[in-house]
């Protein structure tokens, strides 16, 4: 029995000391896991914190980068623009912890001045840079939104002149990209809650212009958008209120010394005991340093639930106790032991995820994934971002993954796969996320790693997302802002037919579009600060100035015609629109201004305007009574013309009905629907009858007029009287027509010799159409070969108002010469003074060839004449002389037979030779002869006389002279041959043994000279006076009159050569003869 | 001065023997003694005034020319234009004997320096008489003067 006991005590001793063992050990391990736990969290936690400021100072860098793009797209950035960007932003709603958006100006010093005093016309007096004093260069805060309470101090400041402010703008400026300054001591600080601070600058460069060295940026800083940020309403902002459990402290640079705090979250509090978990982290923001100590706080350190551990220890020794005792009472009570242990085991399970509601407090939705069973935990937060309850998701990755838009997936899937596989020690992820109502909202995820098995395999990673989709939508916003911006100055600068401008209070340019550069020739750059004199005349500028100032001044939109350089060839006429521009309190800051070239335009108008002038100017000249009358019959104009044929002032003409001041009105209304129906009437004949009585007959001509629509408006009538003027223009229509159709070519020149005129036959002539030869002078016809001295005289006679006559060699277009018979007149006006030359000409190249022709067949006729002369006398001489010669030696040998024989010989020989100078006598006539002259018609005669005297005496004729012997036009020779063959011819064919009678008479009849020769021979008979004057025709036997039957044929062709005529008078045979003679008398001397 | 009793030379140009012959019968007829030579044309004509030409060396130089118009290779007017163009030459009387009785010719040659101008008549005993008259104005019987040496020597 006692062994049995024992034995029964030694079994719960065992399991006793068992159990203790075992809840050492448990509770060791529970310990371990709890702590490891704890460790993570605390990983996690800190690196969260410091996740969260570099996001948001990013967050911040995107607003003023969206500021800097306000520069880029504007060409300058007013105040109220600026300050409705920032208003926009919602600064304090979506960007907490953030000062205000300001914008530090560079004032290169010779500036300084000016940018003083056009601040201050801002509407701030005051104005001024801080700190004073000569810098070689100032910048200024010249805008800070909010623009109120703490920021109106640093209105004004030259952060340029303070040295940790200037390195940060320095290296913002030199990198071209953010910088953040060290720590300071903002300017917006009071006495009260002094804090830390620290500025983020971004550099804005001229726009435009390069900034791709450092040279560049150093040389086109225009100036920084920055932020100022307090340090504690920056981490407030941040944070919020849900770090309660960890302490972290910011140290600027890279040491964490005690002069470089920043920040302290549990500022002043002393912190008791050493922390269980720490960590120094740097962080670099911007190229700049920050050290941020964390340290876990008693609250986080109470996650560690010791009391829990205590239990498990306490209930372990109990549980052991009681097992034992169980054991020892045969262990009835093992399986609700164990079942024990496992419940605790699950409480402390749960307690790790406490800090997981924490975080989900702070507005993140926390997951944890278990990647050995590759389960997750989405927290109750998390399923309740998109709308769902706690138990509408599982726990599978699916949850997650279906979820993420099937854009951002990949990515997302990427950068987890990259943690997992310690790539990168975060997971980071923004994507868009479908919600219950299907609608994405945009999410921040990021993650960690938090435990890995030896090798290296991850086992488990927590994370949680927040909702981005405000910043995101801002984001957007910001760019569509500057998009617009962009759009808008696109657009204006695709006008290219309006010139768009604005200028600010100075009158200055701070803005043109394209268009405007391109006509002021030059670039946006240069425009700056540029005013109108630039570019316009002075008169103009003063003129632009005027309309400006009612714009600025008085805030009139204007609408003027700007006329530059009205007289000149460069004319413009621009319309000018200009309206002021408004900055967000109702202040004019500038004006804006659309200009139009309307100088074509204008051109027209003056043209339009000038021939409605010399309308009327013309109406008002004619002598026609010219009136209009209206649709409904009555006058609605009427011109001095009419007013003298009615005797009615024009004043109440107007508005009066016409048929009024007709003798038959009713005819006269007549005609007017006539002209509305027909649009015409032509020459319809009307009676006008005059205040006093008198009726005028004209003839009334009327058509309707239209408005530019082609609708009626009224009728315009015309009287006249047109008979005479028709007479004249029929005249002047034929004398044209003879112009036109004149077989002779008529040129009119101006006194210039321009030609003004051809007609169709000198082109026909010439080659010349009437395009071509008009404009220019006739020299164009010249051929060289005219003497220089022809012209002379012509020009000459011309000159002096006086005709000339002449011949000219001239040159067809085509080069062929050509003679030209030409007549130039000079054409004078009523007040005798030269205006034109006619020239009319005809073509004689044919005459002139003919001419020539002729001449040259004379000088071969001449030649063969001579030829005959000479060549066939000298024979015929020698067959008379020899004949002559041998008759003489032969003597008294011949008898009268022979000696007769000889004689008939040598007689035929010498009548032949009578004959042949004869002949040749007649064919000189009107050849060889001298030229016709003036000669005394009596001097011919005496001479005549001396040679016919021997053969008058012979015959003892009587020989009687009478009558008037004028001078005459003719060729000397030819009159004396004449003379010496009819009185020759008389004395020859005399009756003999009558006294031999002649009587010569001369006279003027009929302005002819007549000569006749008569005498008392033997006549002729009738019928026979035909022959007389043919060659070789005698009427008689050469026996009975000797004679070569060439004399009286000589005479007429001597007659005919004078273009006269000759005839012979005979009573009959024996009655005797009268010869005739009757030349033109040319001239009156 | 020093006078030189010799014939009268007379230069007859003209193509024509037989009219030649004529003139040495009509003065024959008027008992005319001269020194007569002749030539054929004008350029025979002045080969021999210039003494050109081997027969023509010891050509005397004529007390008077008479020229014809119409000859072949030079007419008289050409002849007598250049005669009366040489100084040495054109103080010899030219008197022109042609059968051309037209105006011109007889202004021609008279305007070119020509002394006379007879016309060649078809009646041989007219001939006789033209030649009789031509002698009575021309030709100088008996001694003659030689006045160009006489002007050389002054």
């Amino acid at each position: 029995m006692t062994r049995l006991h024992l034995n029964k005590l030694l079994l719960p001793l065992l399991v006793l000391s068992a159990g203790f063992v075992a809840t050492y050990f448990l509770q060791q391990a529970a310990y371990t896991a709890a702590h490891q736990i704890q460790q993570d969290n605390f990983a996690y936690q800190s690196r969260e914190i410091i996740l969260s400021i570099e996001q948001r100072l990013k967050a911040y860098e995107q607003v003023l980068r969206g500021a800097k793009g306000l520069f880029i797209a504007s060409k300058s950035v007013e105040r109220g623009e600026f300050r409705n960007y920032v208003t926009n932003l919602e600064l304090a709603s979506s960007y907490p912890g953030i000062q205000g958006v300001g914008f530090s100006l560079v004032i290169p010093p010779h500036e300084k001045t000016r940018h003083i005093e056009a601040i201050r016309k801002e509407g701030f007096p005051a104005y001024t840079l801080r700190p004073e004093g000569e810098r070689s260069l100032y910048t200024s805060i010249i805008f800070l939104e909010p623009f109120a309470d703490r920021n109106l101090r640093a209105f004004g400041y030259d952060m340029y002149s303070e040295a940790v402010r200037r390195a940060a703008m320095e290296q913002a400026r030199d990198s071209g990209k953010s910088s953040i300054s060290s720590k300071v001591r903002l300017v917006q600080e009071t006495e009260q809650d002094v804090q830390s601070g620290f500025l983020m600058y971004i550099p804005v460069y001229r726009n435009g212009r390069p900034h791709e060295t450092l040279a560049d940026r150093r040389a086109n800083i225009i100036g920084w958008v920055y932020a100022p940020f307090r340090m504690n309403d920056l981490m407030h902002g941040i944070l919020g209120e849900k770090i309660d459990n960890v302490d972290f402290e910011i140290f600027d640079g890279k040491n964490a010394t005690p002069e470089m705090l920043m920040y302290d979250s549990i500022s002043g509090q002393d912190q008791s005991g050493a922390p269980l978990y720490q960590s120094s982290r740097h962080i670099e923001i911007f190229g700049h340093n920050w050290v941020v100590n964390l340290h876990s706080l008693p609250a986080f350190e109470a996650n560690i639930d010791t009391g829990r551990i205590s239990v498990i220890r306490l209930t372990g020794i109990l549980m052991s106790v009681l097992l034992s005792l169980l054991v020892w009472q045969l262990a009835t009570g093992r399986a609700r032991a164990l079942n024990r242990a496992q419940e605790i085991t699950k409480e402390l399970q749960e307690s790790e995820f406490r800090w997981k509601f924490a975080l989900e407090g702070a507005g993140a939705g926390v997951w944890d994934w278990n990647i050995s069973d590759n389960t997750v935990f989405y927290s109750k937060f998390w399923k309740e971002m998109i709308g769902h309850s706690a138990d509408e998701i599982g726990n599978g990755l699916d949850e997650f993954e279906k979820r993420i838009h099937p854009e951002d997936k990949a990515a997302t899937f990427a950068a987890l796969q990259g943690c997992l596989d310690g790539k990168t020690p975060l997971y980071l992820s923004e994507y868009r996320f479908r919600c219950k109502d299907g609608n994405y909202i945009w999410m921040f995820d990021r993650g960690m790693v938090i435990s890995r098995t030896e090798d290296g395999k991850p086992l488990r990673m927590i994370g949680a997302h927040t909702d981005i989709t405000g910043r995101k939508q801002t984001e957007a916003a910001l760019i569509e802002i500057a998009a617009k911006a962009k759009r808008f100055a696109d657009a204006l600068d695709s006008i290219a037919s309006s010139y768009v401008y604005m200028k600010d209070l100075n009158h200055q340019y701070f803005y043109a579009n394209q268009s405007t550069l391109k006509l002021f020739k030059c670039s946006a750059e240069e425009l700056a600060g540029s005013g109108d004199a630039r570019f316009f005349p002075p008169e103009t500028v003063a003129r632009l100035k005027a309309v400006d100032d009612r714009v600025l001044e008085r805030g009139e939109t204007t609408m003027e015609e700007i006329d530059v350089s009205p007289d000149s060839p460069e004319r413009r006429v621009y319309l000018e629109i200009k309206t002021p521009i408004y900055d967000g309190a109702g202040k004019i800051i500038g004006l804006c201004g659309i200009s139009t070239d309307i100088t074509e335009r204008k051109k027209a108008e003056e043209i339009v305007r000038t021939a409605a002038q010399y309308s009327r100017s013309l109406i008002e000249a004619s002598l026609d009574p010219l009136v209009t009358i209206s649709a409904e019959g009555k006058i609605t104009d009427a011109n001095t013309a009419t007013e003298n044929v009615t005797g009615v002032d024009r004043t109440k003409l107007i508005g009066s009905d016409f048929a009024d001041y007709f003798t038959d009105p009713g005819k006269a209304r007549e005609g007017y629907q006539q002209a509305f129906s027909q649009g015409f009437v032509t020459d319809y004949p009307l009676a006008i009858s005059h205040a006093s009585g008198k009726i005028t007959d004209v003839l009334y001509n009327a058509s309707v007029y239209r408005d530019s629509h082609g609708n009626i408006l009224g009728v315009f009538a015309a009287a006249r009287d047109i008979t005479e003027r028709k007479q004249a223009e029929e005249a002047l229509r034929k004398l044209s027509i003879a112009v036109e159709q004149s077989p002779a070519s008529v040129v009119i020149t101006d006194t210039n010799a321009c030609i003004q005129y051809v007609n169709p036959q000198f082109t026909e002539v010439t080659g010349y159409s009437a395009a071509e030869a008009i404009g220019q002078t006739p020299r164009i016809l010249q051929s060289g070969k005219t003497p220089k001295e022809t012209y002379v005289e012509l020009w000459s006679k011309l000159t002096s108002g006086q005709s000339w006559h002449g011949e000219l060699l001239n040159k067809r277009k085509n080069g062929e010469f050509y003679w030209e018979d030409v007549h130039i007149a000079p054409v004078k006006n009523p007040a005798g003074i030269v205006t034109h030359y006619v020239a009319v000409k005809t073509d004689i190249t044919d005459r002139k060839e003919f001419e020539e022709e002729l001449l040259r067949s004379n000088a071969e006729l001449e030649q063969f004449s001579y030829a005959i002369s000479h060549d066939m006398r000298q024979p015929l001489r020698m067959i008379s002389s020899y004949l002559q010669l041998i008759e003489m030696n032969l003597g008294g040998q011949l008898d009268g037979e022979k000696r007769d024989y000889f004689n008939f010989a040598i007689e035929g020989a010498k009548r032949i030779d009578q004959m042949l100078v004869a002949l040749l006598e007649y064919s000189r006539v009107g050849r060889m002869g001298e030229p016709l002259e003036w000669i005394e018609s009596r001097a011919v005669l005496d001479e005549a006389l001396q040679f016919i005297q021997p053969a008058l005496d012979e015959v003892q004729a009587k020989l009687s002279i009478s009558g008037n012997w004028p001078r005459i036009f003719a060729s000397y020779d030819e009159i004396q041959r004449l003379i010496q063959n009819l009185i020759g011819n008389a004395v020859k064919y005399r009756i003999a043994g009558r006294i031999t009678e002649i009587a010569v008479t001369s006279e003027i009849v009929n302005n002819e000279w007549r000569l006749c020769v008569a005498d008392n021979g033997i006549g002729i008979i009738p019928g026979q006076v035909k022959r007389l004057f043919q060659v070789f025709q005698r009427l008689h036997s050469h026996d009975a009159y000797e004679g070569t039957g060439i004399g009286l044929a000589l005479c007429r062709k001597i007659a005919e050569h004078h273009k006269g005529r000759i005839w012979a008078e005979s009573a009959g045979e024996g009655l005797g003869s009268k010869f005739c003679v009757v030349l033109p008398v040319r001239g009156n001397n | 001065m020093n006078t030189i009793a010799r014939p009268f030379v007379i230069l007859l140009v003209e193509d024509e023997k037989t009219d030649a012959y004529l003139v040495k019968w009509a003065m024959g007829e008027n008992r005319i003694s001269v020194d007569l030579r002749q030539v054929f044309n004008g350029h025979e004509a002045l080969a021999f005034l210039r003494q050109f030409a081997p027969h023509f060396m010891d050509a005397p130089r004529p007390d008077l020319i008479l020229l014809d118009l119409n000859m072949p290779h030079m007419g008289g007017l050409e002849c007598l234009a250049a005669i009366k163009q040489e100084p040495s030459l054109c103080d010899i009387p030219v008197v022109m004997l042609s059968t051309s009785h037209a105006k011109g010719d007889a202004a021609a040659s008279l305007a070119l320096g020509a002394a006379d101008y007879f016309t060649k008549p078809m009646d041989i005993h007219q001939l006789a008489e033209t030649i009789r008259v031509l002698g009575e104005r021309w030709i100088t019987h008996g001694a003659v003067t030689t006045p160009h040496i006489d002007e050389k020597n002054t």
